[in-house]
């Protein structure tokens, strides 16, 4: 079977455990990110996959082949850097074409193969250039065209966008997801930005210290999100978490102010302490509901991110209209019907 | 009225004329007394030197040890503090050569090397002791300079007859055979004549492992007296005439000689030896002949690391066609020009180079390459000197008189000797090495020393 | 209001710097700036640039020290150059400088490049190995210079107990007319390839890993990647070394010294030994000053040269 599978990868440094087994099936031309705070083993795990670093324990399978102790020229793998790596000394067109070189392939060979993956990339009027009369961009388009003239199985990319500035990287972004779409080849993108791993992925693979959070589309994981983590991480403001009691049926904070809760509340056993999960965009200022105090107010244009206090907690609401209030103001809240989230506050499981 | 005061001045004058006269004999007493009270060695008043700290500079040599264990007794005679600056041999030169021309007065007694001595003497760099020695307050009587063997001194007298220092060490090129019983086995005896020398040194080479023959690489040392033996001259006329003559024939065969003796009979990488290696090679036994000065070869019989105490011969140096030349030198104290305590520096040197301290260095300490003939004919050197049987003294005394009677040192002792000497070194290195022939390196060495002097400002 | 100030000072420097005043701020700053440095250049203006003007005037007189009427004697200013174009002894030290400069340069920048390469691996051996490879050049040169002098003498040398072991009669190098030089070159590449193998290594460091990971990805093996990648980054440390021992190999003393005396003969005499002969030896010090200047003045425009090469070379290397 093609595509990329990971199965029980454990890594230790020494006496240090830095991945504690990891499962993901990648289906063949798939795109999927890679997605967790620092250190939480993404990258090396990226880096196992392309053969940087030794596999402690588990299997790699690419394309049907355990690649455990395969070297990465012979995984028929291709890696775009982070800081893009390329070659100083060579022009763009050297550093395409030089695994090519590598292998012995035929010079017009590669001269064709480069011009390819240059014309996907409009990168042919800089062929002659040397990376450091380059700006930013163009750099990652040579690394990313390096990776295509290999042809490879997957396409192995580890947070190239980090360097880029904010509108760059929103051009990329889409860049690159259409290159998905055109070459349909695999792709493992890792990256710490959940915005990146929403709008590019067909899967995403949320990973914390080591472990696997969630796989899933990303709407399911921003709609369901397997417990507190991957609730916090995915979405932008992100979601809003009061500390609640859950009994006979109702939702309560420490202060008494009811929170709704509709058919998710478990009516009946003993009281449970919850986290009550509420996203910034379910939220709107009415007439009527929990009381708020506003604490601050941040206008982008398109729409007004709204902080405000409830008892001791504070609450973020991204709303569309232009509002007119001031930090201070005493107003009412109210939730969209169903868009809470419960989840356990010991073990951060959800809760139906 | 008037009476009495005539009486009373008169007996004032008198009472002060009284006690004058009593502190002029009273002083007078005392200094009698403090000179009764010591018998000086040195001539003048108790500690003439009291307070004086005496610079001198040497290259490092055992004789100024010796002389360092002496000096307490000097000190506390002469109230003058003395103290030595050593170096190894050739810094020793190129400092002394600079300090010298500086004029300066850093030094007030340095040696004067042998092969220097012509340039640092007639650059006007140090002090005639005539005055001194013609001064009896400054030379005790019993100095006696007339001791000191003529070859020792003739380098440090210039045109002028003016004497520049004293000699505290004599060389005198000898043979020696670390392994007669090598020679003895072949029943072959000491060589007598240089072509008799390279005839033994075919038959013995590398027999038991020992090579026939070693030498260090001055060969600016060790080959003139060869080049004389030939017939040769180094300049044709010194120390009038300093043209060189370094490529006429009997030159050239005895540079083939020479090298034929490095290149054939010596052990492998000769040409690198310093003086000290070869030494330390006859002292293993693992070369036999060697032809330098006394004090390399006496440690065969003397030193503790020797192997071959009892193996050891001596023997003059062999003559060739045109007779013996065997090297002599010397080296002497002498007061640099710029000295400002040259009283102190002519007291030290006389009682450094007297018969007295010469009895204790050469004959209790050992140092037996003594300059002064009274010495050398002391029975208990004559003892200290008969090894295995040999009478060295009398082949010591021998080379010191003949280099002095006739001068063929007189090479030695020119101005623009190192100079030349550099270019007979590296013509025997050439030759011997394999570089050149023996008439092409020669005649490359005189159009050098030719060059060489020009340059000096010497007319030709 | 503050803003408005600003603007005016602002505007203030920019019409002062058009009319090519700088401001006083400025100057002050400029002024303690050579306060600062006049002690260095007055100390450096003593100590080096005053004596080598000595030297220039000198190489001007026929001084030599033993005749004092030839000190500042300028009645034939040329006649110490005039005598240098002819002096073939003079000549064949420039050839044996020369030679010995080029080897040794050469071959320390290799071992240097290959030692720094394998240390770079740092596995566990190397690590434990890396100091002992920077002692030949911590030890003194008079030091360095007495231990080759050992290795090179066949009675005492642990090299020649080996090779009668074998039973190879080996003849000393350095009183071999064709192989001292290089009895030579071997001792100073020992003593001074840690110079090269630091400052490649320092480099290797700082090579940036993902380089080498990309070049590992496409498929290089360690040959490709050290002949494709690892060097043309070196390019420019290589070309910095060369050229710091190329000027340090025209100091080359000790060895010279203490193994050959610039001997046998003149063929391993190279020009500062020459210099240094003809002055403390003979007291040539017009003469000698003479073919210092030239040495100098040819050490100069080498070391433009080179530096022009240098920093051509660096900015391609961005």
């Amino acid at each position: 079977m093609n595509g990329v599978r990971i199965e029980g990868v454990r890594k230790a440094y020494g006496a240090l455990d830095v991945l504690h087994g990891i499962d993901i099936d990648i289906e063949d031309g798939e795109f999927v990110t890679l997605v967790g705070p620092s250190g939480c083993g993404k990258s090396t795990l990226l880096r196992m996959i392309a053969g940087l670093e030794t596999i402690s324990d588990g299997t790699i399978n690419i394309a049907g082949r355990v690649v455990n102790e395969v070297a990465p020229k012979d995984r028929d793998i291709a890696m775009v850097f982070q800081n893009y790596a390329l070659y100083p000394h060579m022009t763009v067109a050297q550093n395409m074409g030089f695994s090519l070189k590598l292998r012995g392939v035929d010079a017009l060979k590669i001269k064709s193969a480069v011009e390819a993956a240059a014309e996907i990339l409009d990168l042919s009027k800089l062929l002659e250039r040397y990376p450091k009369q380059l700006s930013g961009g163009q750099r990652q388009r040579v690394a990313m065209g390096r990776a295509i003239v290999r042809d490879p199985e997957v396409f192995l990319f580890d947070e190239p966008l980090s360097n880029l500035d904010a509108k760059l990287r929103v051009q990329m972004r889409s860049e690159i997801k259409g290159l998905h779409q055109r070459l349909k080849t695999t792709t493992i993108y890792v990256t710490h930005d959940q915005i990146e791993a929403m709008t590019m992925a067909d899967k995403i693979v949320v990973m914390r210290d080591g472990r696997v959070e969630q796989v899933g589309k990303p709407l399911d994981l921003y709609d369901r999100p397997a417990n507190l983590f991957v609730a916090g991480f995915i979405g932008s403001p992100s979601m809003n978490f009061l500390p609640a009691t859950m009994s006979a049926g109702s939702v309560r904070m420490a202060d008494g102010i009811a929170l709704p809760a509709g058919a998710r509340a478990d009516a009946g056993n003993a009281p449970q302490q919850v986290m009550y999960g509420i996203r910034p965009e379910h939220i709107a200022v009415a007439a009527e509901g929990i009381p708020a105090t506003v604490s601050l107010v941040e206008p982008t244009g398109a729409e007004t991110v709204l902080s405000f206090a409830i008892g001791k907690e504070t609450l973020t609401a991204v709303v569309r209209d232009r509002l007119s209030v001031q930090p201070g103001d005493q107003v009412f809240l109210q939730f969209q019907q169903g868009a809470e989230h419960l989840f356990d506050a010991a073990s951060g499981a959800r809760l139906a | 009225m008037k009476r009495d005061d005539r009486t009373a001045a008169e007996t004032a004058a008198s009472a002060g004329l009284f006690r004058r006269d009593v502190l002029k004999f009273a002083l007078a007493g005392s200094a009698l007394a403090a000179v009764g009270l010591r018998a000086p060695a040195v001539l003048a008043n108790a500690k003439p030197f009291e307070g004086v700290t005496l610079r001198g500079a040497c290259f490092q040599h055992i004789f100024h040890t010796y002389i360092q264990k002496l000096l307490p007794e000097f000190e506390e005679q002469t109230g003058m503090k003395v103290e030595f600056d050593l170096q190894a041999f050739p810094v020793y030169n190129q400092r002394m050569d600079l300090e010298l021309s500086t004029h300066g007065s850093s030094y007030d007694f340095c040696n004067i090397t042998h092969s220097f001595s012509g340039r640092w003497i007639s650059a006007g760099w140090l002090t005639p002791l005539n005055d001194f020695l013609n001064d009896p307050n400054k030379t005790a009587a019993d100095f006696d300079p007339d001791d000191f063997v003529s070859g020792t001194q003739i380098a440090y007298i210039d045109a002028n007859k003016q004497l520049h220092g004293f000699a505290w060490e004599a060389g005198a090129m000898l043979l020696a055979a670390s392994r007669f019983d090598i020679l003895d086995k072949e029943g072959i005896a000491m060589p007598t004549t240089l072509a008799g020398m390279i005839d033994v040194c075919k038959a013995i080479h590398n027999k038991n492992g020992v090579a026939a023959f070693v030498a260090d690489r001055l060969h600016h040392w060790n080959f003139p007296p060869y080049l004389m033996g030939f017939g040769g001259k180094v300049f044709r006329d010194p120390p009038r005439d300093l043209m060189p003559v370094l490529d006429t024939p009997e030159v050239i065969e005895a540079a083939t000689y020479y090298s034929e003796l490095l290149s054939n009979y010596c052990p492998p990488g000769v040409l690198s030896y310093t003086d000290d290696q070869a030494m330390r090679n006859q002292l293993a036994g693992r070369a036999n002949m060697r032809i330098n000065a006394m004090s390399w070869l006496l440690p065969l019989a003397k030193s503790d690391d020797s192997r071959v105490k009892d193996t050891v011969r001596f023997a003059l140096m062999p003559e060739g066609p045109a007779g013996g030349f065997p090297a002599c030198n010397a080296n002497a104290y002498g007061i640099p020009a710029g000295s400002n305590q040259k009283d102190a520096a002519w007291a030290f040197i006389q009682w450094a180079t007297s018969k007295k301290t010469f009895e204790r260095t050469a004959l209790e300490m050992g140092g037996l390459a003594t300059p002064r003939r009274s010495i050398i004919e002391d029975p208990r050197y004559k003892e200290a000197l008969t090894i295995n049987g040999q009478d060295i003294a009398s082949m010591y005394l021998d080379v010191l008189e003949r280099s002095g009677r006739e001068g063929y040192m007189a090479y030695r002792t020119v101005p623009i000797w190192p100079q030349t000497g550099e270019k007979i070194n590296k013509a025997i290195e050439r030759i011997a090495s394999g570089q050149a022939d023996a008439a092409t390196s020669m005649k490359a060495a005189q159009a050098e020393a030719v060059e060489d002097i020009k340059k000096a400002g010497v007319k030709l | 209001m503050e803003n408005r100030r600003r603007d005016v000072a602002v505007n203030a420097v920019g019409h002062a710097a058009k009319a090519g005043k700088t401001p006083a701020f400025e100057r002050q700053r400029q002024r303690f700036f050579w306060l600062l440095l006049a002690p260095v250049l007055a100390i450096l203006a003593v100590v080096t640039l005053l004596p080598t003007l000595y030297l220039l005037v000198t190489s001007f007189t026929p001084l030599n020290l033993a005749n004092p009427a030839t000190a500042w004697d300028f009645s034939d200013p040329l006649v110490n150059y005039r005598t240098l174009l002819t002096d073939d002894r003079l000549h064949n030290s420039f050839w044996v400088q020369a030679k010995l400069s080029v080897v040794t340069v050469v071959l320390q920048l290799l071992f240097g490049l290959v030692v720094a390469l394998l240390l770079n691996m740092r596995t566990p051996l190397m690590n434990a190995l890396r100091t002992s490879f920077l002692v030949p050049m911590v030890l003194p040169p008079i030091v360095v210079a007495i231990i080759w002098k050992v290795l090179y003498s066949p009675d005492i040398s642990p090299a020649w107990w080996l090779f009668q072991l074998l039973g190879w009669n080996v003849q000393t190098p350095i009183t071999d007319a064709s192989w001292a030089l290089t009895a030579i070159i071997v001792a100073d590449t020992w003593e001074w390839f840690p110079f090269t193998m630091i400052i490649i290594l320092a480099a290797l460091a700082m090579m940036p890993e993902e380089q080498r990971e990309a070049a590992e990805v496409d498929g290089a093996s360690i040959w490709q990647l050290t002949w494709y990648i690892t060097l043309p980054y070196l390019k420019g440390t290589l070309l910095v070394a060369g050229l710091f021992r190329l000027i340090d190999s025209i100091k080359t003393f000790p060895l010279i010294y203490i193994l050959t005396d610039g001997g046998p003969g003149s063929v391993t005499e190279v020009s500062n030994y020459y210099i240094f002969v003809q002055s403390f030896s003979f007291s040539y010090i017009g003469y000698s000053a003479a073919v210092t200047m030239v040495l100098l003045a040819m050490i100069v425009v080498l070391s433009w040269v080179i530096i022009r090469a240098v920093s051509g070379g660096s900015n391609a290397q961005e």
